[in-house]
């Protein structure tokens, strides 16, 4: 069943010549894990403004074609509307919190939802488990490091119960550790508890073993869309910015050296024994 | 004698503990070094010691023969080069060519002077069509450029770049990565504070690892990398590569230099062996 | 400076004063902070000021306000000279002594009441949310603004400008530090409010508090004997003409 249909979208923003996003159209699958890569200024970031509605509503701008979201044109229905469904994580930590404890953070989406205060209660204790930060509860978020700041912006938006998470650049300004941390609980909430995820990154080392489909942008156009062993087998990534795993690059040069590798390694795992093999 | 000398230095923020908790460490003129660790480790709080922004509270900080409490910020300043992290934080004019004029202000050049050294740091920079434009405009790894710039006008022996490549993509990276290569080039000490495991690797042999306010390992990257309680301590990821050859426990191979390229000559010249 | 800044933080303290709801609180120190700006009668500024130390230590706020009020002592001499000058030696002093209560007093408040508490407090006297969310959002990035000064100033000093020089070169030298200021809260403005959206914020009219305060018996107590004794001191004004 198809949760997100991007058809023909093309976007411009408010006061600019070049437009971000030119006839980009996607389909997204329920359950699916997509990630959503390319150079900066591809249009990622605005792809997932458009996703939410913040595109137009917030922005602004010229904006044709349409974005269906569980069911939802984002031009008829308010972000805030469309939020109660679809979960967004920002970039930068820091400046996505609201509240000055961990506990009160998680409660604000439940509370503009006008839940009732017990069911606020069990979604907070569901989120701060979920995302194993419960010794954070009472914590200002402030005193916690950029990995924990993260964590607890990706509880705030769990306690809503989304059907579909949409994550922009999540990991770009933590710490490595906890990257990997954050990567690995989002593929483990993707595939025991069926929720659609959408996420935006430069660093691909542990996500490419994760997501299930590869959309890579090139200056406001798809480039290509597929799974990660048919898209990560072409020369040209390197080329428009794409990050690469070194050891994709590794396997791929080594292909290209006439060495027999059936399927790209994925995982450093994967790369041990396919090297031990040779 | 090394350019920048720090010895037993202590250091608490006046609402956090101890900071810094006993650090020694000695650069050289024209070294090419990556301080590494998570957040709160410390690393900022070490690097701004060495341009007087933070004076030790206990402990010494020489540099060029200078105690720094005896020397003002902006004196070190014009030696010792401070790129902070964020971009916005520095760049206080309003347009590009403006922004390299005010790190020139102090100095005592000609105006022709000034206006030739200007001119030659954009065209290093590759930034020298933004000239005239507000750095608003420009995207965050071409405002990281003229942040490098600006204070690479004031010509400074000694470079501390601060996580400069959050956030950037990988032509960005790459040219950030030519332009650090060419300054070290250039006889300047680069002081890389990053926890990118591979941009560090890519481009220093020696690595600092700290963790909690302490120096847990200072050494060159081979040796660093080996001990995984130094590594994993300061919360960092090794790189893929050197990862996948533990792994694969190749016997004599280089692994100082985890790049694609030599890896893989080091794969085929065993498979070779192998066959051989 | 940070010293000043420190003295308005929430401390992370479960003292009895700490405990208490903030509404009741509120009503203390507004009564408190009426009387200090209000009476000049020495006698009961003493007793004023002596009534607020069982609360500075029972609320732990004893190192805090003491910090505070020691960074602020030039600020202090200097006010006390303009009111010394304008009011001579007795009144100078006493209008100096008002200030320092008034601010202590609303020290005391923020040290002993958690923001979020703050907030959840006033939308229960009925102020509508948004307005106490900026409030409180504001009082929030008051700290996070002044380091944020800090490390522009550090980036300023940093380009080789010696900022000590003469007073012309530092006025100069902070509106050029404004621009960075403005620019980066601005786009922390931005973002804040694309969360807010991502939350849900206005998703309908009427939304619930998580947070509930409730009164107890103290506070109650807290808020009659500050009602009665300010309306009493008041009155004295009023029989003495």
């Amino acid at each position: 069943m198809s949760v997100l249909s991007i058809e023909d979208l093309t976007y411009t923003y408010p006061n600019t010549q070049a437009c971000a996003l030119d006839n980009v159209s996607l389909n997204i699958e329920e359950g699916e894990f997509v990630l959503i890569t390319g150079a900066t200024g591809a249009g990622k970031t605005t792809l997932c403004r458009c996703m939410l509605g913040l595109i137009p509503h917030f922005f602004g701008g010229e904006m044709s074609g349409n974005v269906v979201i569980l069911g939802n044109n984002t031009l008829d229905t308010q972000p805030s509307r469309l939020a109660a469904k679809v979960g967004m994580v920002f970039q930068n930590p820091e400046d996505q919190l609201i509240a000055m404890s961990v506990e009160e953070e998680l409660a604000f989406g439940p509370e503009n939802l006008g839940l009732p205060r017990d069911e606020i209660d069990k979604r907070i204790d569901e989120a701060l488990n979920l995302v194993k930060i419960n010794e954070l509860r009472d914590r200002s978020p402030y005193e916690l490091s950029s990995g924990q700041q993260q964590k607890v912006a990706i509880a705030a938006i769990l306690a809503m119960r989304p059907e579909i998470l949409i994550l922009d650049e999540p990991t770009s300004m933590i710490n490595p550790k906890s990257a990997v941390e954050i990567i690995e609980f989002l593929n483990a909430l993707n595939k025991e508890e069926g929720v659609t995820t959408i996420i935006t990154e430069h660093r691909l080392d542990s996500l490419v073993a994760f997501v299930d489909k590869i959309v890579i942008l090139d200056r406001g156009t798809i480039w290509e869309t597929g799974s990660p062993q048919e898209i990560l087998s072409s020369d040209e990534l390197l080329g428009i910015g794409i990050s690469v795993p070194r050891i994709v690059q590794l396997a791929n040069h080594m292909r290209k050296a006439g060495y027999k590798i059936e399927s790209l390694p994925l995982t450093i795992e994967e790369a041990a024994s396919i090297f031990r093999r040779l | 004698m090394p350019y920048i000398s720090v010895s037993d230095l202590h250091f608490s923020y006046p609402n956090y503990t101890h900071a810094l908790q006993g650090v020694d460490l000695d650069i050289d003129l024209g070294e090419f070094i990556a301080i590494m660790g998570e957040n709160g480790a410390g690393k900022t709080t070490l690097v701004k010691h060495f341009n007087g922004l933070l004076k030790p509270q206990t402990g010494n900080v020489i540099v060029d023969g200078a105690d720094t409490r005896k020397v003002t910020v902006a004196q070190l300043s014009k030696n010792v080069g401070y790129v902070f992290q964020n971009p916005l934080y520095q760049l206080f004019s309003e347009t590009v060519g403006k922004e390299l004029e005010l790190g020139l202000r102090s100095m005592n050049f000609s105006d022709q002077e000034k206006k030739d050294r200007i001119d030659e740091v954009l065209i290093a920079l590759g930034i020298e069509r933004f000239r005239d434009r507000h750095p608003l405009m420009l995207s965050e790894g071409e405002r990281k450029s003229v942040a490098i710039a600006s204070v690479l006008v004031m010509d400074p022996k000694v470079l501390i770049v601060d996580e400069p490549t959050l956030a950037l993509d990988l032509l960005e990276k790459k040219r950030l990565s030519n332009v650090l290569t060419r300054l070290h080039g250039e006889g300047r000490s680069i002081i890389l504070v990053t926890h990118d495991v591979d941009f560090a690797f890519d481009h220093s042999e020696r690595i600092v690892t700290m963790s909690r306010g302490k120096i847990l390992a200072d050494g060159p990257k081979e040796d660093v990398v080996n001990d995984n309680t130094l590594f994993d301590k300061a919360g960092l990821v090794e790189p893929q590569l050197f990862q996948l050859l533990k792994h694969f426990e190749l016997s004599g191979v280089h692994t100082s230099d985890f790049s694609v390229k030599s890896v893989f000559q080091d794969i085929v010249k065993h498979t070779k062996k192998g066959e051989g | 400076m940070s010293g000043i800044l420190q003295a308005f933080q929430w401390t992370r303290e479960d003292t009895p004063i700490h405990r208490l709801d903030p509404r009741s609180k509120m009503v203390w120190s507004l009564c408190v902070f009426i009387i200090s700006i209000i009476i000049w009668d020495p006698f009961i500024l003493t007793a004023l000021t002596i009534s607020l130390f069982p609360f500075i230590i029972i609320g732990k706020a004893t190192s805090r306000l003491s910090k505070a009020l020691k960074s602020m002592i030039p600020y202090i001499l200097l006010l006390g000279a303009l009111e010394i000058i304008y009011y001579g030696w007795f009144y100078g002093i006493i209008a100096t002594a008002k200030f320092v209560l008034a601010t202590s007093v609303f020290s005391l408040f923020f040290v002993t009441t958690h923001l979020d508490d703050l907030g959840v407090a006033l939308n229960s006297l009925g102020i509508p949310f948004e307005f106490t969310f900026v409030l409180v959002s504001s009082a929030k990035y008051i700290p996070i603004l002044f380091w944020e000064t800090q490390d522009i100033i550090d980036a300023y000093k940093a380009r080789g400008i010696e900022l000590e020089r003469s007073w012309w070169l530092k006025i100069r030298s902070y509106a050029t530090m404004l621009v960075p200021l403005i620019i980066v809260t601005t786009r922390r403005a931005f973002r804040l409010a694309e969360a807010m959206e991502a939350r849900a914020f206005g998703y309908q009219r009427k939304r619930t508090t998580y947070k509930q305060l409730t009164m107890k018996t103290t506070d109650y107590l807290l808020m009659v004997v500050s009602v009665i004794l300010t309306v009493g001191v008041l009155s004295t004004l009023y029989l003495a003409h």
